[in-house]
């Protein structure tokens, strides 16, 4: 237990101290943070700068209404939209062209549209500026004009615009979601987003900690530490040691993150206001504290999983090469869960999907996504814990072995009939 | 009480005897070299008694008690294949290759200031293991084999890769190790080292012991001394086979072997009559020549069968 203890201090203190850990761990809550209160911010900030717009409207039909549309004002009450009409017609068009870009280009005006003369049959209409990437601002023209000449099109046909509006409004559909207990929670589609957030990092987590301890097996290995410390400790001791320093780094990071998390859940809603005055009901993302609990759950489960497996694989590297492609059956084994949990989202209670969250390799990924999106019955959650936890015991019993004979195997890559034969030792 | 003993102990590869059959027990308090060409079988052995390599066969005991984890943490090794933690900084891989050996940091701090000063590698401590030179790095991997002052030090190959100054300061902590107490078995093949430093030596063959014990009785038994003389003159006697079994001659001196029941003064009179000496030294058999004569005698004997 002692030597259990002064390795398990090693992986971790050795990984906790490195800059590369202590700048991952930081940044990633900054980007949390970005992420969360960033598209809040970017939504309510408008644009304060007027804009200088010239218009050639040959068909005479669209500046006014143009002015008349575009009446957003800055928050001193000015026009954010300064138009001016420029005359043209088929013969000069190309030199007020000319004139009208030498301004953009002298900033002298924003940007200018063109409408044709036969933009009613057409459909066509042009707009030139020096940044036109702005998505947000092209669709507002975009609209705008198609507004106006829907409209003329009604008018023309003797419809009155407001009635059609009227009849064709769009019926809005608002998604509930019913947890545990019958209970509603309006949802604005922010739940499957959290939900695939959170099994990307769960996927992450797995192939990232688990190739840690592999490589924490080979370079021991390949440097030749792992004689002194071999006959210093118990194989079992080295592997424990490892699998849960590396584990316990891996928690580490993701309660540091936690907490940044549930703080700014907390406290979003205000931080916002201070960046901006008007923004009042930006949706933020909440995790409930059950599928939180499962996500630790399931990460220390499937990581105990993975990080078995892998440093089984890290005792039989003898090369850089073997730990690549060793470790690809594993990776696979990580991509095909992760593929799954797309079909459990789209089909929560398939039995494809009741299946697949039972089977030990997969379950830490689909069986959370299960919960994260459907909440099955706490029968099968138990069930696939139990099933998880009698292959982790039988694979540490399992890979004790291979760890035990391949960390001391130097030399060529053992073949499948020998890591058996070491099974027999 | 023995501080080391295998009893019958057998390890083959494949179909290899990488160990047949050894046999060896040491008294405490000595240090003991384990002799034997490339591929003898000494780093096999060696990792026997530190529990890497399991024998097929027999037993080993450490202080009269089976191997055991225990009993290990009473043993210093130092590997043949040296390797550090690169990323670490050296006081801290010796703290932890201490507390490995049950040493607390609190007790192994002071013991790492002491070495790292004697082994001039103070400046060195809290820098990574990779800055280190090889010939530092081995230096702290003989610091971190006897830091818990075990009662058996075993050393593979201890000299290789490190220059004529710190193997004399490796050879004397060796010394000082052995007045403290302590058991030293280390492997080599250079047998300068083993007359200056060993009580106990066991040559291994192919995995055999072929010879084994004190130094001095092997040298007393192996053959008897040999004659280096330099003269002016006819020595008749030379080829008195009453007298000389057989004699070798360069440009400068004349080796001389005296058959059985010979003694050197009886040389030293028949060759005083014939010429005139100018030096006549009595030589030792150096284990060099007990060495490459006990390996390739066992080679022939096997051509012959």
């Amino acid at each position: 237990m002692n030597k259990f203890w002064t390795i398990f201090k090693r992986e971790y203190l050795t990984r906790v101290k490195t800059k590369g850990f202590i700048i991952g761990t930081a940044l990633t809550p900054l980007l949390i943070i970005a992420l969360t209160i960033g598209p809040g911010l970017l939504m309510n900030m408008k644009s304060e700068k007027v804009k200088h717009l010239s218009v050639i409207d040959m068909s005479g039909i669209v500046y006014e209404k143009l002015v008349l549309a575009l009446d957003d004002t800055t928050d001193s009450g000015e026009r954010l939209y300064e138009l001016t009409q420029v005359p043209a017609n088929l013969n000069t068009l190309d030199n007020v062209k000319e004139e009208l870009s030498q301004s953009v280009d002298k900033d002298k005006i924003d940007g200018y549209f063109i409408i044709p003369e036969d933009i009613i049959e057409s459909n066509k209409s042009e707009y030139y500026a020096k940044s036109v990437s702005n998505f947000d601002q092209n669709r507002i023209y975009r609209n705008t004009v198609s507004g106006i000449i829907t409209n003329y099109r009604l008018k023309e046909s003797n419809l009155d615009p407001e009635i059609i509006n009227n009849l064709t409004r769009r019926v809005q559909l608002k998604t509930f979601k019913i947890e545990k207990g019958g209970e509603e929670k309006e949802d604005v589609g922010l739940s499957f987003a959290v939900t695939l957030v959170m099994v990307m990092f769960l996927y992450m987590a797995l192939i990232m900690y688990g190739a840690f301890v592999m490589r924490s097996v080979y370079e021991e290995k390949l440097s030749r530490v792992v004689e002194i410390i071999i006959s210093s400790c118990k194989p079992f001791q080295l592997m424990a040691g490892k699998v849960l320093g590396i584990g316990a780094v891996g928690l580490t990071q993701y309660f540091v993150w936690a907490a940044v998390a549930g703080i700014l859940t907390f406290y979003s809603g205000s931080i916002i206001h201070m960046f901006s005055a008007g923004a009042g009901d930006v949706p933020i993302p909440t995790i409930p504290i059950s599928v939180l609990v499962y996500f630790v759950i399931f990460f220390i489960l499937g990581y105990m999983l993975f990080a078995t497996l892998y440093a089984a694989l890290g005792a039989m590297v003898n090369t850089e090469q073997d730990a690549q492609q060793l470790q690809f059956p594993v990776i696979m084994l990580i991509i095909v869960a992760f593929f799954f949990a797309f079909h459990i989202i789209r089909q929560p209670t398939s039995s494809l999907t009741r299946i697949v969250s039972q089977i030990p390799f997969f379950s830490p990924i689909t069986m959370f996504t299960r919960i994260s999106v459907q909440t099955p019955p706490f029968s099968e959650i138990l069930l696939s814990i139990v099933i998880l936890i009698v292959a982790i015991i039988f694979l540490i019993w399992l890979t004790g072995k291979i760890f035990r004979v391949g960390i001391l195997m130097y030399g060529k890559r053992p073949t499948l009939p020998e890591v058996l034969r070491w099974l027999r030792y | 009480m023995s501080i080391l003993t295998l009893d019958h102990v057998y390890k083959s590869f494949n179909s290899v005897h990488a160990v047949n059959d050894l046999t060896l027990d040491l008294p405490p308090g000595i240090i003991f070299g384990l002799l034997g060409p490339n591929g003898a079988g000494k780093t096999t052995t060696i990792r026997m008694i530190m529990d890497i390599i399991i024998p097929d066969k027999g037993k080993i005991f450490i202080m009269d008690e089976l191997n055991s984890q225990k009993m290990r943490d009473q043993v210093g090794y130092l590997p043949e294949e040296r390797g550090l933690y690169r990323k670490m900084k050296v006081g801290e891989l010796l703290t932890f290759l201490a507390e490995l050996k049950e040493l607390r940091p609190a007790q192994s701090k002071k013991r790492i200031d002491y070495w790292l000063e004697r082994f001039e590698l103070s400046d060195w401590k809290d820098k990574k293991a990779e800055e280190l030179s090889r010939g530092m790095q081995q230096k702290i991997q003989f610091i971190s084999t006897i830091l818990h002052e075990p009662n058996l030090i075993i050393l593979d190959e201890p000299f290789t890769g490190l220059d004529p100054i710190n193997a004399e300061l490796v050879k004397n902590v060796m010394l000082e190790q052995k007045k403290r107490g302590a058991t030293i078995i280390f492997s080599t093949h250079l047998m300068d080292q083993v007359e200056k430093l060993c009580d106990s030596i066991c040559l291994i063959n192919e995995g055999k012991s072929v010879l084994s014990g004190k130094l001095k009785t092997i040298k007393k038994n192996f053959r008897r001394n040999s004659i280096r003389m330099e003269f002016n003159g006819d020595a008749k006697f030379l080829n008195d086979t009453k007298l000389v079994q057989k004699f070798k001659q360069n440009d400068i001196y004349t080796e001389i072997y005296p058959a059985e029941n010979t003694s050197i003064q009886d040389i030293l009179q028949a060759a005083i009559r014939e010429v005139e000496i100018s030096k006549f030294e009595v030589m030792e058999p150096s284990l060099h020549e007990i060495f490459i004569e006990t390996v390739t005698k066992k080679k022939k004997e096997q051509i012959s069968e």
